[in-house]
């Protein structure tokens, strides 16, 4: 190999890491809710958020953490993902700490009361959710998947863990999806302080069960005993105040049991705890709850005032709406999941409504007027050929106050269907009305 | 190991540095030590029977030529003979080693077919023995990784030792190396010890050029591998694993699908064996030479994993051609007259033994053996009815020279390869015909041109379908380039430096990207679980 031979290999080798670094930072993470709750935290300026609560969805379907602070003057941050895995909360605090310098962290108790399965989908969706989010070069990171590689071996025969080290091999097939493209390379944060009003979750009202209680103390799953142990001993060595939360839910006598032996290690270590009961008469358990073991928006309302006054009464927190260096990213959020909340309202009211619809052939083509009595930000109007083919989008309009519109695609004297819907805008997507029943242009 | 894994790749870089470091009289055993290596990553058990097979190659091999060079000794010894004596002689010794080769072939075929095909003939004598409602339960066997590549290796050293093609090899490393070679025992070529065996004694110094061709080798076979074959293969299994919910149309894009996908993945396979044999600096020979622009089934087959029928060319289709059942057969039609049957004997028999092995060879199922015979039939056909299609040819006046011709005969024997396609890949026998007679009785245009969306709905979406779609039209076009002669690699080292890179950064940019490994993504994975 000659001298010119050996600095071409490098040079090329070098250009393609460059090329591929970007790409594996594109197709290194799933963009969701979690993702964008995660960019939020770390954007916000330094050392503004006084409380950190990291844990499940039991943390973030319940805290809204704009109206903690619109009414009560809290920046209380819920730095939560799914179905969190019990090892890696210490790197959930640990990630928390990084550009915050909380004056209390609040754990989530539930990623303890678990129980892991043979099943590698147990494990998988979750830990990738934080490991994910990491930075790729971190020790933070590095050690989280450590751990996570040593549960899973453990727990599941037959597993690869080269997509936990390699997130790419995991998510290089993204671009299959179709809200992926070149602008989503770049981490969106959330626009409402990482609490999301979705379609049919947060409106949505389940009775819930009656929490099966007992005193018994019902061992820990060893891997969840193994993490708390590993949190407390990390707790021990910092300086900032604990508390292990329990949000209202419905539990299982077992769940009970196991949060009963949680509890018994929290008191024994000298760790802090606060339990929130479903029946504490705060609740409606037919109303406030969207299945068993979540509040939507009412019951999280409720959860927010009562978390919010018991963090005021035991905490010396500051007020946060006099700090101007919060203005920017807390001020007016409130509002406008109020705001959200108002649409989603009005959409699921109008649930049964249908844009009515008419057409007729003009100049140059088929005229479809239709008429709408809700909100919507747009329409799109379908077509199809001949009754019992799929109808095709031919049109978006992004003006709701608009109600008509000409195809001058279609071809003279050609029978055509039309149909139209309206749509609208929420922090997780687009929400759809009815589509309208079908009219024929002749 | 995969060959198409990170570990194989990193593992493969490794020893690529380690083999151009070692003292170069010590390069076999950096090889013979990462091959055994790379087969002891399946287990122990399987590199024991490697083990035997070798032992059982190298004393039989020693044996046949301690006779041979005793017997010329002897001869020698004896002074002069007469041309009676030496003829006994000869045929003495000849006895004497094929004892030998008989015994040891007998041997290695004797552990391949115990391994591989004892749990067929129990489900053979199950289904006989059923109607008394006895059953054998089936065995628990080990079938070892590459058995029927490395056993045909050593078959075929074993036989032409006996015939004094070569001298046996009496160095048992690089005999261990010649059946062993990491590269080609999963997925073959099936390598001869004529041609490979004489490269591993010799002094490979590290050359640029011949790495980096082995390189791009590499690449492209991942591209047939990730990008096409592994893609295809999700559609593909959809209806072959699922036939009885399609209909003829799905059947034929099942069957087109299965065409590219096999294509593509043995090609793609035997491109990373033989692009990593060739960083290493050993040359293995080319089995897929772009069988799907064959006219015939003739020569598609020696086109199709060209070692494979190679090898049943050299010790199986002219020593039955050539035996005395079938030169008997011949000549006693000659005898009455007969004349083209005397001739056309020879070579209608001896395709169906051929193929027969080559369909038991692919697995032990009825459905390879129904492969194997259909195969047999049509190239025995062919061969019979030559003289009638000649006739018919001249008689319609028709140019066999021409372009046209030349397609229409591609077509016709890509046609005939889908076929037997469907009948090897179908879960059964019944299956294969099921869908065979749909392909014919039962055809949705609107489906087989994907208008109604049923393409689709098979595994792959519009972005998929249109990324294989791309990928198989790259495909093409390079074959059709190397159908007219190109030389690929050899074009494109004499191309401009950013044209060559860009090459390379987007064929390894859509490995990555496209490929098919890995835990797929998968959206509704990441659904939210009540937790």
């Amino acid at each position: 190999m000659t001298k010119k031979e050996f600095l071409r290999s490098a040079v090329l080798i070098i250009i393609l890491l460059l090329l591929i670094l970007p790409l594996c930072h594109f197709f290194s993470y799933e963009r969701d809710y979690m993702s964008e709750r995660y960019t939020t935290y770390h954007n916000l300026p330094k050392d503004t958020v006084d409380v950190v609560i990291v844990g499940t969805s039991g943390i973030d379907r319940y805290w809204i953490a704009a109206k903690g602070y619109a009414e009560y003057g809290i920046t209380a941050y819920p730095l939560s993902y799914d179905h969190m895995s019990a090892w890696l909360v210490t790197n959930q605090i640990r990630d928390a700490l990084e550009n915050q310098n909380p004056k209390l962290m609040v754990i989530d108790m539930r990623p303890f009361t678990a129980s892991y399965s043979e099943n590698i989908a147990d494990y998988e969706s979750s830990a990738h959710s934080l490991l994910d989010m990491l930075d790729f070069f971190s020790s933070n990171r590095l050690d989280g998947v450590r751990k996570t590689v040593d549960v899973i071996s453990r727990k599941v025969e037959d597993f690869s863990p080269l997509s936990f080290y390699l997130p790419f091999i995991k998510y290089h097939t993204m671009w299959k999806e179709p809200e992926y493209s070149i602008e989503s390379m770049n981490r969106e944060p959330s626009e409402t302080l990482g609490f999301f009003l979705e379609e049919g979750r947060s409106t949505r009202e389940v009775p819930i069960k009656t929490t099966e209680r007992t005193d018994e103390l019902v061992p820990l799953d060893p891997v969840c005993e193994e993490a708390l142990y590993e949190v407390l001993d990390y707790l021990d060595t910092q300086d900032f105040e604990v508390l292990f939360l329990h949000t209202p839910k419905y539990m299982t006598e077992a769940e009970y049991g196991r949060d009963n032996t949680i509890r018994a290690i929290l008191d024994e270590r000298g760790y802090k705890y606060k339990r929130y009961d479903s029946e504490d008469g705060t609740y409606n358990l037919q109303l406030d709850f969207y299945n068993d073991t979540h509040t939507n928006i009412r019951g999280a309302e409720k959860f927010t005032d009562q978390f919010a006054s018991y963090l005021k009464e035991n905490y010396d927190l500051p007020d946060r709406r006099l700090d101007e260096a919060c203005a920017a990213d807390w001020n007016g959020v409130y509002d406008r999941i109020l705001a959200q909340r108002a649409i989603l309202d009005e959409m699921e009211a109008h649930e049964n409504m249908r844009p009515e619809i008419t057409v007729k052939a003009v100049e140059g083509g088929n005229q479809i007027d239709w008429t709408y009595s809700g909100n919507a930000m747009g329409y799109i109007v379908y077509r199809c050929d001949d009754m019992g083919k799929p109808f095709t989008d031919i049109y978006v309009e992004w003006d709701g106050s608009k109600r008509s519109y000409v195809d001058t695609t279609a071809e003279p004297g050609k029978p055509y269907y039309y149909a139209v819907r309206a749509f609208t805008k929420l922090s997780t997507g687009y929400k759809y009305g009815r589509f309208s029943y079908e009219a024929k242009a002749e | 190991m995969s060959y198409s894994s990170l570990s194989f790749f990193i593992f493969l870089a490794v020893l690529t540095l380690v083999y151009y470091i070692a003292p170069k009289r010590y390069q076999w055993c950096v090889l013979l030590a990462a091959s055994y290596g790379f087969y002891l990553t399946g287990g122990v058990p399987q590199l024991i029977f490697i083990i035997c097979s070798t032992l059982i190659a190298y004393f039989a091999g020693l044996k046949m030529q301690s006779i041979r060079d005793q017997a010329k000794a002897e001869m020698e010894k004896a002074g002069e003979l007469t041309k009676e004596e030496k003829r006994e002689w000869k045929k003495r010794t000849k006895d004497k080693v094929h004892r030998v080769q008989i015994l040891s072939v007998g041997l290695t075929l004797g552990i391949l077919i115990v391994v591989k095909y004892t749990n067929f003939g129990i489900s053979v004598l199950n289904s006989v023995l059923s109607p008394v409602g006895a059953q054998l339960p089936f065995l628990n066997i080990l079938v070892p990784l590459g058995i029927s590549f490395y056993s045909f290796q050593i078959m075929g050293y074993l036989i032409d030792v006996g015939r004094g093609k070569y001298e046996a090899e009496r160095h048992f490393g690089y005999l261990a190396l010649f059946v062993s070679f990491f590269p080609s025992i999963v997925q073959g070529p099936i390598n001869r010890y004529g041609d490979i065996g004489k490269q591993f004694k010799e002094e490979h110094k590290f050359d640029y050029t011949t790495v980096k061709f082995g390189v791009q080798l590499i690449l492209w076979g991942l591209f047939k591998k990730l990008v096409i074959a592994d893609r295809a293969s999700i559609a593909v299994s959809a209806i072959f694993n699922n036939y009885i919910n399609y209909g003829g149309a799905e059947y034929i894009i099942a069957t087109l699908g299965y065409a590219i996908q096999i294509y593509a993945d043995f090609s793609g396979g035997v491109d990373v064996s033989i692009g990593a044999a060739q960083m290493l600096g050993i040359t293995l020979p080319i089995n897929f030479e772009r069988p799907y622009f064959s006219t015939s089934l003739a020569e598609y087959w020696r086109r199709w994993h060209a070692s494979l029928g190679g090898w049943m060319r050299e010790y199986v289709f002219y020593p039955v051609m050539l035996s005395a059942p079938v030169t008997k057969l011949s000549q006693a039609c000659r005898r009455r007259g007969w004349k083209y049957l005397a001739r056309i004997v020879p070579s209608t028999i001896t395709p169906f033994v051929v193929f027969t092995l080559i369909g038991v060879w692919h697995g032990a199922s009825f459905k390879y053996l129904a492969f194997g015979l259909y195969n047999a039939t049509i190239v025995a056909g062919s061969v019979a009815l030559a003289p009638v299609y000649k006739k018919v040819g001249e008689l319609l006046r028709i140019n066999t020279e021409t372009a046209s011709f030349k397609l229409f005969g591609m077509l016709r024997t890509f046609f005939i390869c889908c076929i037997g396609k469907t009948l090897g890949h179908a879960s059964s026998l019944r299956a294969s015909m099921h869908m065979i007679k749909g392909m014919f009785t039962d055809v949705n245009l609107d489906t087989l041109f994907g208008l109604d969306g049923t393409l689709f709905a098979l595994g792959l979406d519009q972005r998929s379908m249109f990324v294989l779609f791309i990928a198989v039209l790259v495909l093409f076009t390079v074959s059709c380039l190397q159908e007219s002669g190109m030389k690929m690699r050899e074009t494109i080292a004499r191309q401009n430096l950013l044209f060559r890179w860009a090459l390379y950064i987007g064929i390894i940019l859509a490995i990555l990207i496209f490929g098919i490994y890995g835990p797929d993504f998968s959206a509704s994975e990441f659904l939210y679980q009540a937790y």
